[in-house]
């Protein structure tokens, strides 16, 4: 019970305490981040590094190593979304002490919407139909708990990605895809969530031309996740067999590339006519772009060429008659 | 019948009509591609042909320009700049006006000239510029893994593309032209019959 007010008394000085963080300017970053990492010392310690040295009530020391998923990559931690949070702001202040209480193996952590249920200051991410999507979604439902928006979204690292202008769309892309890929790309972290076989995704998709260069132009959710143009990151992933298989829904004119992510993305393209441009910023998609001038330049020149031949043979047969 | 030339000797019959064909998958696939809710092929079969067909067009190109290269049809295709604008004039005043007034070809067929210059120009334009570039273009996007142009930027990939669908647009009206021209030959067909049998019926 006492892990769980803890959390309620964060949430509720949270709101007040923290609205400025998504807004800060580079120097109240700074501020934010050297008051996180004084506070976070202790932690990091031990868990900022490979290995870590414990000592004992007799003063005695021996240096441990420190199992890879314990360890967390400062660097990324403090340029994440929650860079300004202490460790005991989700965690338990309890495990200041070492070794850990056994208690603690039980802590109820905090979930996004935990935080971000109503929360003003992130209203543009529409984190609650978010969360419906994702209650929807195959992951979801088949897995219940376990499977959280942890799962995806490192609570250490989750960097807001899509919306960031100095991004190109290609590395939003490659950021997003790594992120199914932290599962299905790794036995290790799939088979904690099943002890199947993890599908290999090769085969699984061999049925795609140029395979490589789909994976690094397109979002896995672009073919796994119902269309919607109210969120950026389609949340619903379907189960396999609704997933999409027809070339037509991205190769052609109004392809499935022009909504959320790519729709949001601004182009120069789209000032020199080029048909779902927004596209065109990063990669050009065989179909589904056109070039309206050029279109109708082709169809010009053509009429232009049939009128040319009509009216020299109209001229021949004339002729030939008259000769005749 | 006697005056009748051997001109066009069996290979080149023999990659024409393979190339004619090649083009015509090439351009209902590619137009399958470009416009891919039209009805006419499918997506996915589309990329399969036009790969295939292209890969194959590619090479039978390359033995024709090694063909041109060794062989006397390659001599045909030599052209003279000096007073080419003048040639140029004169064929495309006798398409426009000359035959219809009964006047003589100024550019008759014989051994040692098989094409007239619009003939000249517009096939070295079609062969040694506008198929290699097609074929280059292609290849880049047929290897999009190995041919990585997006290091040189979004623009790089954009001005392949383009110009493969703008050459492939040019080579489409080509073939228009090139076709109806060559009903202008003795009768409407005898062109048709030289690429069979590779006799020249002249005028
Ligand atoms: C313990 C509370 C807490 C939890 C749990 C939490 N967040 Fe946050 N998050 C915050 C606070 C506080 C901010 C700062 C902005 C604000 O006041 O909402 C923030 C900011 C963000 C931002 C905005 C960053 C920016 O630069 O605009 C995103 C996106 C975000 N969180 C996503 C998530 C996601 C996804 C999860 C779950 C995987 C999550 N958060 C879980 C408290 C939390
Ligand atoms: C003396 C080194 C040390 C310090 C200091 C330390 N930890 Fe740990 N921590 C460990 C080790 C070793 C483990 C793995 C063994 C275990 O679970 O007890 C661990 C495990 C954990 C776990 C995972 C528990 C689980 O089973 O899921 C969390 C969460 C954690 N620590 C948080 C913290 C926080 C927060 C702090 C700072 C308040 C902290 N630790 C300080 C060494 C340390
Ligand atoms: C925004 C909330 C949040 C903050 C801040 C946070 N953690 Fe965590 N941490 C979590 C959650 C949630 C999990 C469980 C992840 C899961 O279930 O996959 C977790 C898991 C862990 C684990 C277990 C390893 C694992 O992947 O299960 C360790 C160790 C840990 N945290 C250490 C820290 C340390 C050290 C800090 C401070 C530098 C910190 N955490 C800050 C939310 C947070
Ligand atoms: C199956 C994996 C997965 C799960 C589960 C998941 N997300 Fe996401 N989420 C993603 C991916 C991928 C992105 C795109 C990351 C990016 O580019 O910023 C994303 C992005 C987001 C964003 C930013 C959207 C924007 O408009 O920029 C929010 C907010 C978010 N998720 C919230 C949640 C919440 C809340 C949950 C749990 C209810 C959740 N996610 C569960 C994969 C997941
Ligand atoms: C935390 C690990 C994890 C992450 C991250 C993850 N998945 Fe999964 N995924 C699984 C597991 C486990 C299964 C097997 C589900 C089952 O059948 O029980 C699965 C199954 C699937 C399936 C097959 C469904 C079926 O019908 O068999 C698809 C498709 C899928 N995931 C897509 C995605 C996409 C897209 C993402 C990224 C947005 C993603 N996954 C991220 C663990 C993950
Ligand atoms: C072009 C659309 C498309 C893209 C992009 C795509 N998938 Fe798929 N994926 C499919 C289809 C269709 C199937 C169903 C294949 C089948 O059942 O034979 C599938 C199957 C799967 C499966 C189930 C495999 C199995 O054999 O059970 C997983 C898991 C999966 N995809 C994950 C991913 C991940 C992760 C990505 C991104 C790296 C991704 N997919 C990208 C269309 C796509
Ligand atoms: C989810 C959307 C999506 C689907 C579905 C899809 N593609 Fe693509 N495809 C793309 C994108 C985006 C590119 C651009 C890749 C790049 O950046 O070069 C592409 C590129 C290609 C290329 C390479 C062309 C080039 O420029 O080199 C081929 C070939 C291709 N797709 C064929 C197919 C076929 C066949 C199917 C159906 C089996 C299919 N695609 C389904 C999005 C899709
Ligand atoms: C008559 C000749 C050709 C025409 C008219 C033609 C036309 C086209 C068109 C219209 C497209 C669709 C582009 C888009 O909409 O963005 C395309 C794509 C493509 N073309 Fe061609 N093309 C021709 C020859 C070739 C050749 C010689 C190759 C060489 C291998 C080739 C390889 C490709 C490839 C790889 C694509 C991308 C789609 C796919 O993989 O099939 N093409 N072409
Ligand atoms: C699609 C149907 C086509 C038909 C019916 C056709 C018909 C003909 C005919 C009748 C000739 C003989 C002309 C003459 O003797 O004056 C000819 C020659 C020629 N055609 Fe075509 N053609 C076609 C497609 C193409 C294509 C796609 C190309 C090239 C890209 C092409 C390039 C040539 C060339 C270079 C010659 C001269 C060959 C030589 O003798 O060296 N043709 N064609």
């Amino acid at each position: 019970m006492k892990k769980i007010s803890i959390f309620f008394v964060f949430v509720f000085m949270g709101a007040m305490q923290f609205t400025a963080i998504a807004q800060a300017t580079a120097d109240e970053r700074a501020q934010y981040i050297a008051s996180a990492k004084e506070s976070n010392a202790r932690c990091i310690s031990c868990h900022g590094h490979k290995k870590f040295t414990l000592t004992d009530e007799a003063g005695n020391t021996v240096l441990r190593k420190l199992y890879q998923e314990l360890f967390i990559d400062t660097v990324a931690y403090y340029s994440s979304n929650h860079y300004a949070f202490g460790c005991t702001d989700c965690h338990s202040s309890e495990y200041e002490a070492f070794p850990h209480a056994l208690a603690l193996k039980f802590e109820v952590k905090p979930g996004c919407m935990d935080c971000h249920e109503g929360d003003e200051a992130v209203k543009k991410f529409k984190f609650e139909l978010i969360n419906e999507e994702f209650l929807k979604s195959m992951h979801s439902s088949r897995h219940n708990e376990e499977f959280s928006c942890w799962s995806c979204h490192s609570p250490h690292y989750y960097k807001i990605n899509a919306r960031d202008e100095n991004k190109t769309i290609s590395s939003t892309i490659q950021y997003d895809n790594a992120i199914c890929l932290s599962c299905h790309g790794n036995t290790q972290k799939y088979q904690q969530m099943n002890d199947t076989i993890l599908p290999n995704l090769i085969s699984s998709h061999d049925w795609l031309p140029n395979q490589v260069s789909h994976f690094k132009s397109v979002r896995c959710i672009e073919c796994h996740a119902n269309l919607s143009d109210s969120v950026l990151v389609q949340h619903e992933i379907l189960s396999k067999d609704k997933a999409i298989r027809g070339c037509k829904e991205c190769h052609s004119r109004d392809s499935r590339l022009t909504h959320s992510l790519y729709r949001f993305q601004r182009s120069e393209l789209r000032k020199l006519g080029f048909a779902n441009s927004a596209l065109t910023d990063s990669q050009f998609v065989v179909g589904a772009n056109r070039n309206m001038v050029l279109e109708i330049a082709f169809l010009f020149v053509l009429v232009l060429v049939f009128t040319g031949i009509g009216i020299h043979s109209y001229f021949r047969k004339k002729i030939k008659t008259h000769h005749e | 019948m006697s005056n009748k030339i051997y001109l066009t000797p069996l290979w080149v019959r023999l990659w024409h009509v393979l190339n004619a064909f090649l083009f015509i998958v090439l351009i209902l696939t590619g137009l399958s591609l470009h416009y891919a809710e039209l009805p006419l092929i499918s997506f996915y079969w589309s990329v399969k042909l036009h790969d295939v067909a292209g890969v194959i067009l590619t090479i039978n190109y390359m033995l024709f320009v090694l063909g041109n290269a060794v062989s006397k049809n390659g001599e045909y295709y030599r052209l003279d700049f000096k007073g080419v604008g003048d040639r140029l004039k004169k064929q495309f005043y006798y398409y426009t006006q000359g035959m219809f007034k009964g006047e003589a070809s100024p550019f008759p067929v014989s051994e040692e000239r098989k094409f007239n210059p619009l003939q000249k120009v517009t096939y070295l334009v079609v062969i040694y510029i506008m198929l290699p570039i097609i074929c280059f273009t292609g290849f880049i996007m047929l290897m999009p893994d190995f041919f990585d142009l997006s290091q040189f930027g979004i623009n790089a990939t954009l001005i392949n593309n383009v110009s493969h669908v703008v050459v492939g647009f040019f080579l489409l009206v080509f073939i228009f032209v090139h076709i109806y021209l060559c009903t202008l030959g003795k009768t409407p067909t005898s062109n048709f019959k030289s690429m069979v049998d590779g006799y020249h019926e002249p005028h």
